[in-house]
């Protein structure tokens, strides 16, 4: 492997042996390219790696991501790579800057693309794929959450409802929220981080409810039911 | 019954009760029968296309999530949006195939007020039912602010192109894909 280590504080392990470095940066090859746009499929390169829980033990069935990191802003999508039994993974990516992040919400660790599940005990590192392979990418998840379940209905009839929008904020920054929608029986599922969250919800025809603080941790599960009343 | 008939002539525009819709090139059509029975018969090019079917976490196939992003780069902001594509026929209904590579080019267009200079994409396996988990997002300087930047979305199934194209329209509190 051709493998350059930059600053940082992640820990990297090699297919043969581990290695704990002070790194949070990998730079392979050649290093980038500019553009992460489409291109060549030959150009892929492997980025293989384990997902431990933060007590350091695998994590088999998670779901990795890589999202583009480069300075520039970017857009695009994002599959996801499950580990295997050991908690190992293998992404093919194309030249550029990631940051690799992983979640599973089975086991309620949440998804760490949205803001909302922002949390600083997880390690998440950066790399750089250029023209090499890239091994020993160690991603670490943070706390468990929990799973939030809930049904929408209406206060009246107790009929559910359809395409009711619950939002759920972090109670502390509102900023960082997510919306979810509630599905033909009315019912909807979020795996929410080890945090205070605020849940609310509205639908079309109904007023809004207000706002109700819940935090769960440690795979908590709760069920909530949430009753809206026709306009 | 149970056979998908070629025919020629000019691709058209169907669009699907709640099911998607699609372009049919020509050069299959649903002849009646379940889609296993007629799989092998299938020509794909031009009848196959990922089709935003749901917006949902990995684990449940009925909810829809979406919401602010964390661009973990300074300065940036945006938002995610969690999807499920899945490979259909024309009528709708599912290339119920694993294993296949779905892959997919994002251009911008204009506008572009978010600023947006790179396009990440990736190829993807479909399940048993031909779906595969994607999640969208953009990260921007602009955002939380107001912006938008419009771009077109082209997917290939194990290499052939499908000749429907996505628009898609990133904003700092949304994200859809042809209108939806």
């Amino acid at each position: 492997m051709d493998t350059e280590v930059k600053n940082g504080f992640s820990t990297i392990t090699s297919d043969t042996h581990s290695v704990r470095l002070l790194s949070v940066l990998l730079v392979v090859g050649a290093c980038c390219a500019s553009s992460l746009s489409a291109g060549d499929q030959s150009a892929e390169r492997n980025v293989a790696g384990v997902v431990t829980r933060i007590d350091g033990s695998e994590l088999p069935g998670a779901c990795v991501f890589a999202r583009a990191a480069g300075a520039g802003a970017s857009a695009g999508n994002m599959g996801c790579t499950e580990t295997d039994e050991h908690g190992g993974f293998t992404m093919r990516l194309r030249p550029g800057e990631y940051i690799i992040r992983a979640k599973d919400e089975a086991e309620a660790y949440p998804d760490p693309n949205f803001l909302l599940s922002a949390d600083p005990s997880a390690k998440f590192p950066q790399v750089i794929v250029g023209q090499s392979d890239i091994s020993g990418v160690r991603v670490t998840l943070g706390a468990k959450g929990g799973v939030l379940e809930g049904k929408v209905q209406d206060e009246t009839t107790r009929l559910p409802i359809v395409g009711a929008k619950i939002t759920i904020s972090d109670a502390r920054a509102p900023g960082a929220y997510v919306e979810v929608f509630s599905n033909k029986d009315g019912g909807f599922q979020f795996t929410v981080p080890a945090k205070p969250v605020l849940i609310s919800a509205t639908a079309m025809g109904y007023e809004k409810r207000r706002a109700e603080e819940v935090a769960l941790s440690g795979g908590q599960h709760r069920r909530i039911e949430i009753d809206l009343r026709p306009r | 019954m149970g056979k998908r008939q070629h025919r020629g002539g000019e691709g058209e525009l169907r669009e699907g009760a709640g099911r998607g819709y699609g372009l049919d090139h020509g050069l299959c059509k649903w002849a009646g029968a379940s889609a296993g029975s007629l799989r092998l018969q299938l020509r794909p090019r031009g009848n196959l296309r990922p089709n935003q079917r749901r917006t949902v976490p990995s684990r449940a196939d009925q909810y829809r999530v979406a919401g602010s992003a964390d661009c973990s780069i300074e300065g940036q902001a945006g938002w995610v949006r969690n999807v499920t594509n899945q490979v259909q026929y024309i009528d709708g209904s599912p290339n119920a195939v694993s294993g296949l590579t779905a892959a997919d080019q994002i251009s911008t267009t204009t506008p572009n007020q978010l600023g947006i200079s790179g396009t990440q994409v990736g190829s993807y396996p479909t399940t048993g039912d031909g779906s595969f988990p994607d999640t969208d997002y953009v990260c921007s300087t602009a955002c939380p602010s107001n912006g938008e930047t419009g771009a077109l979305q082209n997917w290939a199934v194990s290499g052939i192109p499908l000749p429907h194209v996505n628009a898609i329209t990133y904003q700092c509190g949304s994200i859809t894909i042809d209108g939806h």
